[in-house]
């Protein structure tokens, strides 16, 4: 995985782990996900893509539905939070 | 407090030290010493006269101005500006004044927004998950696949490290563990295996014998509730230190709700699936009752095809239909006379286009069997050849469904290495696996044949497949 700090350079990709940390619990659609943080759904399937990558995020795939969600894993969990909390205190 | 600022440097022509102090009369901001007068000269007036705004002498001697901000009787504050050059004329403070009450609607405006914002965004941003979960659940029939998305949908909405999902068996005396998945385990995927509950005993049992919500701090266990109790949800240890609370119990009860339907959907599905297998079993055992090996093919033949459209990773959807095709591939030689069935050696044209004729007539007796309507393809074209020389329709390559290919394969390696009481040609297994290879682009689908050698390699293939 490539370093948290990285994901943040982006804007689309920051606003989207902004909102898996304020909203762990989610589960949505690309589409779903533009309308929370306000940017275009394509370029936020990209975005949510990339993370998928990175196992920042879990793709819940099936013939009628793409879906995503914040990922378990506690360690990267904890360091997203740690970024935003660092780098990020005006947010 | 800065656009306050600005109006009324507007206005008295030099930006002032604006102050601001609740309806206590307490400021937010420190108070310089020199500024201690105005203040102490304003709980004066404020006593005697707290709606008017006002120029006054303070007891420094220095003119200050006061206004309070308020809508109605409710005073919310003053705002304060301590020894200001000049006093400011009647009009001039009934323009501050005005723009005191404009900027206090704009503030209640802003922040009657912020609360909406934070109290229905959770909200909204749940209600959409609740919707996308819905989709996710509705989109399998497959009941293990769908009891796996429940406990990991489960693990993602609460946040949890642990999660299982039991149901009752039919005696409604034991809970049944269909998923357990535990995330503290770091060995394997998480998976672990657990035993059958009796449902006098335990968190699991209680909830499901009274059909009661338990929220603790640690875990939460709702009951799977349609009409009656068909099993329990359990979540266990927030991946945060936090501990489970209400909203969570919502969140849960709403997918639950989400989770009995989609299992009812499944459990219906499944038992039509069986009612449909059962039924082209008996249609299979009635064709093969008329004349034994002629319209049916073995067990070994079936799981075959399946093995071969697994190694081709096929979606769910097509392997069923599969399955039901190999079970009665020959359906269309029904109407085809058994002195052409039976003969050996090559057809004459004449007899050939029989065979071509007869094999769609006959597949015409599965026709008014509605749950049949995607497998017929498979049946009616899997006599069809990869180079399109094959029969009823001639149908090339990719224009031949995947399935009917698979069988084309499955079928040929059977009718080359089984006995029949009509032919005395049986060979080898590897002669015919040569053969198939031999077939590979002109009679079959290079992809299938590449599968089909790949099942052939694996372990015990002779044994499994055939004996």
């Amino acid at each position: 995985m490539k370093k948290i700090s990285a994901m943040f350079k982006n804007e689309i990709t920051k606003k989207i782990l902004l909102f898996f940390n304020e909203n762990p619990q989610c589960i949505d659609t690309a589409k779903g996900i533009s309308v929370w943080i306000g940017q275009e759904p394509e370029e936020v399937k990209k975005a949510l893509d990339k993370l998928v990558k990175e196992d920042i995020l879990i793709n819940h795939k099936t013939m009628s539905i793409d879906a995503y969600s914040y990922t378990n894993q506690r360690e990267i969990v904890r360091s997203v939070e740690i970024y935003i909390k660092k780098n990020l205190k005006n947010i | 407090m800065a656009l306050f600022k600005n109006a009324f440097a507007d206005i008295l022509g030099k930006k002032p030290k604006c102050l601001f102090f609740d309806s206590n009369g307490k400021t937010t901001e420190k108070i310089k010493k020199d500024q201690e007068h105005a203040l102490s000269s304003l709980r004066k007036l404020k006593r005697r006269d707290p709606k008017e705004s006002k120029s006054f002498g303070c007891s420094c001697g220095k003119q200050s101005l006061y206004i309070p901000v308020m809508q109605g009787d409710n005073i919310y504050g003053y705002a304060l500006v301590p020894h200001v050059k000049r006093c400011p004329e009647a009009k001039e403070i009934l323009l501050m004044r005005m723009f005191v009450d404009l900027a206090l609607k704009e503030f209640q405006k802003e922040q009657e927004l912020t609360k909406l914002y934070d109290t229905i965004r959770p909200r909204a941003i749940a209600l959409s998950t609740i919707h996308t979960i819905h989709r996710l659940l509705s989109s399998t029939l497959d009941m293990d696949e769908l009891i796996e998305r429940i406990a990991r949908l489960t693990l993602q909405v609460m946040r949890s490290r642990y999660c299982a999902i039991m149901l009752l068996d039919d005696s409604k005396t034991h809970l049944i563990p269909k998923a357990v998945i535990d995330l503290k385990n770091t060995s394997g995927n998480g998976h672990k295996k657990y035993k059958e509950i009796k449902i006098n005993k335990g968190l699991l049992g209680y909830v499901a014998r009274t059909g009661k919500t338990r929220l603790s701090r640690n875990s939460l266990c709702v009951p799977l509730v349609e009409e009656d109790i068909i099993g329990v949800i359990c979540a266990k240890f927030k991946s945060s230190s936090t501990s489970f609370n209400k909203f969570d119990m919502e969140i849960l009860l709403t997918l639950a709700e989400q989770a009995v339907i989609a299992i009812k959907n499944a459990q219906m599905y499944e038992e039509q699936k069986k009612m449909a297998y059962g039924s082209i079993k008996s249609l299979a055992a009635l064709l093969d009752a008329k004349s034994p090996h002629t319209y049916t093919h073995s067990e070994p033949f079936v799981k075959l095809a399946l093995a071969i459209a697994e190694e081709m990773k096929l979606p769910r959807e097509n392997i069923r239909n599969l399955k039901f095709a190999a079970l009665l591939p020959d359906t269309g030689k029904f109407s085809i006379p058994d002195e052409i069935l039976k003969k050996q050696g090559g057809l004459s044209n004449e007899e050939y286009n029989v065979v071509k004729k007869r094999h769609i007539e006959g597949i015409k007796i599965l026709e008014p069997l509605e749950f049949l309507k995607p497998v017929i393809p498979i049946i009616k074209y899997h006599h069809e050849r990869y180079d399109g020389m094959g029969y009823p329709d001639g149908l090339k390559g990719k224009q031949i469904p995947v399935c009917a290919r698979i069988l084309a394969v499955a079928d040929a390696f059977e009718a080359m290495v089984s006995s029949r009481p009509y032919k005395d040609n049986k060979i080898s297994i590897n002669q015919a696996l040569k053969e198939i290879e031999k077939n590979k682009g002109t009679q079959f689908d290079p992809d299938v044949v590449s599968a089909f050698m790949t099942v052939a390699q694996k372990p015990g293939f002779d044994k499994v497949f055939w004996v």
